[in-house]
């Protein structure tokens, strides 16, 4: 299983016996989609507060229909980020290398168990509409995924690895925060799977972990898209990664696995105009109803060939060796 | 402009810490609790309407739906 790519077996029809007795707002025009100006994404379905969103109501009926396997992690993860603030040690560390101290944060989150850290700036692409963060730096943290258990996509043990993923990234997350504090900067753990402040995919192209994908995922060399994020936002002074170009828009062009794979066809086959820019969409009003009645489906991310195990640096460098070299 | 994950925890005593923590083991009882009593209930409505072909309205109340299924 391995090192095969992931057929899910009978994955139940898109027909729905829930719905709205009176319908929200598209999510897609909520997301912007066929907007021509540049503006910050807004809150759709999950929540971490604030005032109710749009689909709400689904968010609500996703989480109590979950079962009890996947809630377990939801709890235990909001658990541990009770600590994803704390105290800041009085004496502060200085700073003379950022380049130094990023490799040590690097070193650090790899011995707490991250297998992806990158580094980069906090900009305005990275926050919500209405949003502000008072850290200049994020450090994004990407952890795998168990393929045993995500080769049962879209059904319960898969929900329940995604779920767990989430949990095991915030203890690294919550660590890592804290062993920042303690030498006398803030920072603030990010690793809750519903929408806070941050959108965790553009900090980590930007910190250097791979690109968009055209399930609307991130996909890295290491892992493809069989990975989690999180993130600690700081004030320490970091040396930052930049995004890199792994050849995913040339497999992404070609390639239809995840459009065949997606049982309520919501992966457009195309780049679809986003607020202002041209990028790869999923369509949210056909893609939420079948995540929720599949407890979170993901059989986009497991079906993607980057996501087979040990696959992805020989297809980078297939795809970017395949590239017209400019004369 | 507002943050969602405020920072307040950065400023609290050890024992405000603990009043914190506590309040939060509460609030996951008694989310749990609602799980596994109301979240049951809902979940039996819903299973039923996916059985009688019926459709279960997630903005609305689930004694709605029980009624539609009598």
């Amino acid at each position: 299983m391995n090192n095969e790519r992931i057929k899910p077996e009978n994955p139940p029809p898109p027909t729905y016996a829930f719905g709205y007795r009176h319908p929200p707002r598209s999510g897609n025009e909520i997301n912007g989609l066929g907007e021509t100006a540049k503006r910050q994404p807004r809150h759709v379905f999950h929540s971490a507060g604030g005032p109710p969103l749009d689909w709400q109501a689904l968010d609500d009926f996703f989480g109590l229909i979950s079962p009890w396997s996947v809630l377990r992690h939801v709890i235990g993860n909001a658990w541990q980020l009770r600590n994803k603030d704390g105290p800041v040690n009085d004496t502060q560390r200085a700073v003379d290398d950022p380049a130094a101290m990023a490799a040590e944060i690097k070193d650090g989150a790899r011995a707490l168990g991250a297998e992806l850290v990158g580094i980069t700036r906090v900009t305005d692409d990275v926050l919500y509409e209405g949003h502000s963060v008072p850290f200049k730096f994020a450090i994004s943290l990407g952890l795998s995924m168990d393929r045993e258990q995500m080769a049962h996509v879209p059904q319960e043990p898969a929900a329940a690895e995604v779920m767990r993923a989430y949990k095991e990234i915030s203890r690294i997350a919550v660590g890592l925060g804290k062993q920042i504090r303690a030498m006398g900067w803030p920072a603030r753990a990010y690793g809750n799977p519903n929408s806070t402040d941050i959108l965790q995919i553009p900090l980590a192209v930007n910190a250097g972990f791979g690109q968009l994908g055209k399930h609307g995922s991130m996909i890295s060399k290491e892992f493809g898209s069989n990975f989690r994020l999180a993130a600690v936002l700081t004030d320490l002074p970091l040396a930052c990664d930049e995004p890199v170009d792994i050849g995913v828009e040339d497999l992404c062009l070609s390639c239809r696995r995840c459009v065949v794979d997606c049982p309520p066809d919501a992966i457009y086959d195309e780049k679809q105009l986003i607020r202002g820019e041209k990028k790869w969409y999923v369509d949210f009003d056909k893609c939420i109803p079948y995540f929720v009645k599949t407890n979170g489906c993901a059989i986009c991310i497991e079906v993607c060939p980057w996501s087979v195990p040990g696959r992805g640096p020989s297809l980078s460098e297939k795809l970017l060796a395949k590239r017209p070299v400019a004369p | 402009m507002r943050t969602v994950d405020n920072a307040a925890s950065a400023r609290q005593s050890r024992w405000q810490k603990l009043r914190s923590d506590a309040a939060l083991l509460l609030r996951f009882a008694a989310m749990t609790l609602y799980y596994f009593t109301e979240g049951r209930r809902l979940r039996r409505i819903y299973r039923a309407c996916e059985a009688r072909g019926e459709v279960f309205w997630v903005d609305d109340d689930p004694a709605e739906s029980e009624r539609r299924l009598r």
